[in-house]
């Protein structure tokens, strides 16, 4: 099998001015260019989730660490989640799927369908194996945008922030990883003080915020076909569920986007397509009333 | 096939609920750390 990418064509600028590829380095000459894990993999985070194109506000394009770190309006120290997505929404108007803590199994699902995972870590067990920063065992994020089963193991593309290349024993640009190491980083990321993601919650859990698309590579043509029933149609106002009302059709058929996941804010993720033709276009409605054309 | 979509009418059954991952309990806000240069 070969392996399966998220989109991951970053680039950024280091301190010294090189333009990196394969990532967006948090060193990149800024005030807190130390702290800024967050904000940089927040930036490839929404990078990848955009497939690289610009969205329709918001600048620069691409973010950095230190664009996203002024947008939270923090001036000092390291950030959570929380600050980076209100950030990277704030100005680029790009919505974001919540983070969360789930099985890991479940970060790997999502890089095995092609979506990214921007993913907290503690960084001792990728310090041991290869190090963007060498002695560093604190709490860190790196974004996942590949998938790799081999015979020896699976092993996972991690856009660390920190393979910026700055010295000759730094990894320059996205490296593969073996999951099992992953996996100790994540259990190993500290949540206080005190505890660690395995203390509070278990081995074999993850802390993370997955992007909301993926990439596709190749493009399918889809038609909704909806016999007469009653359904759901959602209002989407940029990227994220506003609402929706009840209809009844006698049944009907029209193009219609690929199934995308959007999500409502206190109600969870939905798979929805948006019609494309006909008298109902713009209409969202559930993705299991699509088909791909043949 | 009418090709409409109308509004539901008293006594018109409500829609099942649309297959969703329901959204994840809240979890700690955790801070990242400053990496030494």
């Amino acid at each position: 099998m070969s392996a399966i990418y998220a989109y991951k064509d970053f680039y950024g600028r280091r301190a010294d001015g090189t333009i990196i590829r394969g990532i967006i380095p948090q060193f990149d000459g800024s005030t807190f260019a130390g702290t800024n894990c967050g904000p940089a993999s927040e930036a490839m985070r929404v990078v990848s989730q955009q497939q690289g194109k610009r969205p329709s506000k918001g600048s620069p394009w691409y973010p950095t660490g230190a664009s996203i770190r002024r947008e939270t309006g923090d001036t000092s120290g390291g950030t959570n989640p929380s600050q980076t997505t209100r950030a990277s929404f704030n100005e680029y108007g790009v919505p974001f799927a919540a983070p969360r803590i789930r099985a890991w199994r479940d970060v790997t699902d999502r890089l095995d369908s092609g979506y990214a995972v921007d993913l907290l870590v503690g960084y001792g067990p990728i310090d041991d194996y290869l190090s963007g920063s060498p002695g560093f065992r604190g709490n860190h994020r790196i974004v996942l945008v590949g998938y790799n089963k081999l015979s020896s193991g699976l092993k996972l593309l991690s856009a660390d922030p920190l393979y910026d290349g700055r010295r000759s024993n730094i990894p320059l640009g996205a490296k593969w990883i073996p999951q099992s190491v992953l996996v100790k980083a994540a259990g190993a990321l500290r949540t206080d003080g005190v505890h660690t993601l395995n203390s509070t919650h278990g081995n074999g859990m993850a802390y993370f915020i997955p992007s909301l698309t993926r990439l596709v590579v190749d493009t399918k043509d889809y038609r909704v076909v909806v016999p007469a029933t009653t359904f759901w149609v959602y209002s989407v106002v940029s990227g994220v569920i506003t609402g929706r009302r009840a209809a009844k059709t006698g049944g009907f058929s029209a193009r219609c986007t690929d199934p995308t996941q959007y999500r409502w804010p206190g109600k969870g993720t939905y798979t929805l397509v948006r019609i494309t033709s006909g008298a109902h276009a713009g209409k969202y409605i559930a993705a299991r009333y699509a088909e791909e054309i043949a | 096939m009418t090709d409409d979509i109308t509004d539901l009418e008293p006594g018109d059954q409500e829609p099942a609920e649309d297959e969703h991952e329901p959204e994840p309990e809240a979890v700690p806000d955790v801070a990242t750390d400053e990496v030494p240069e």
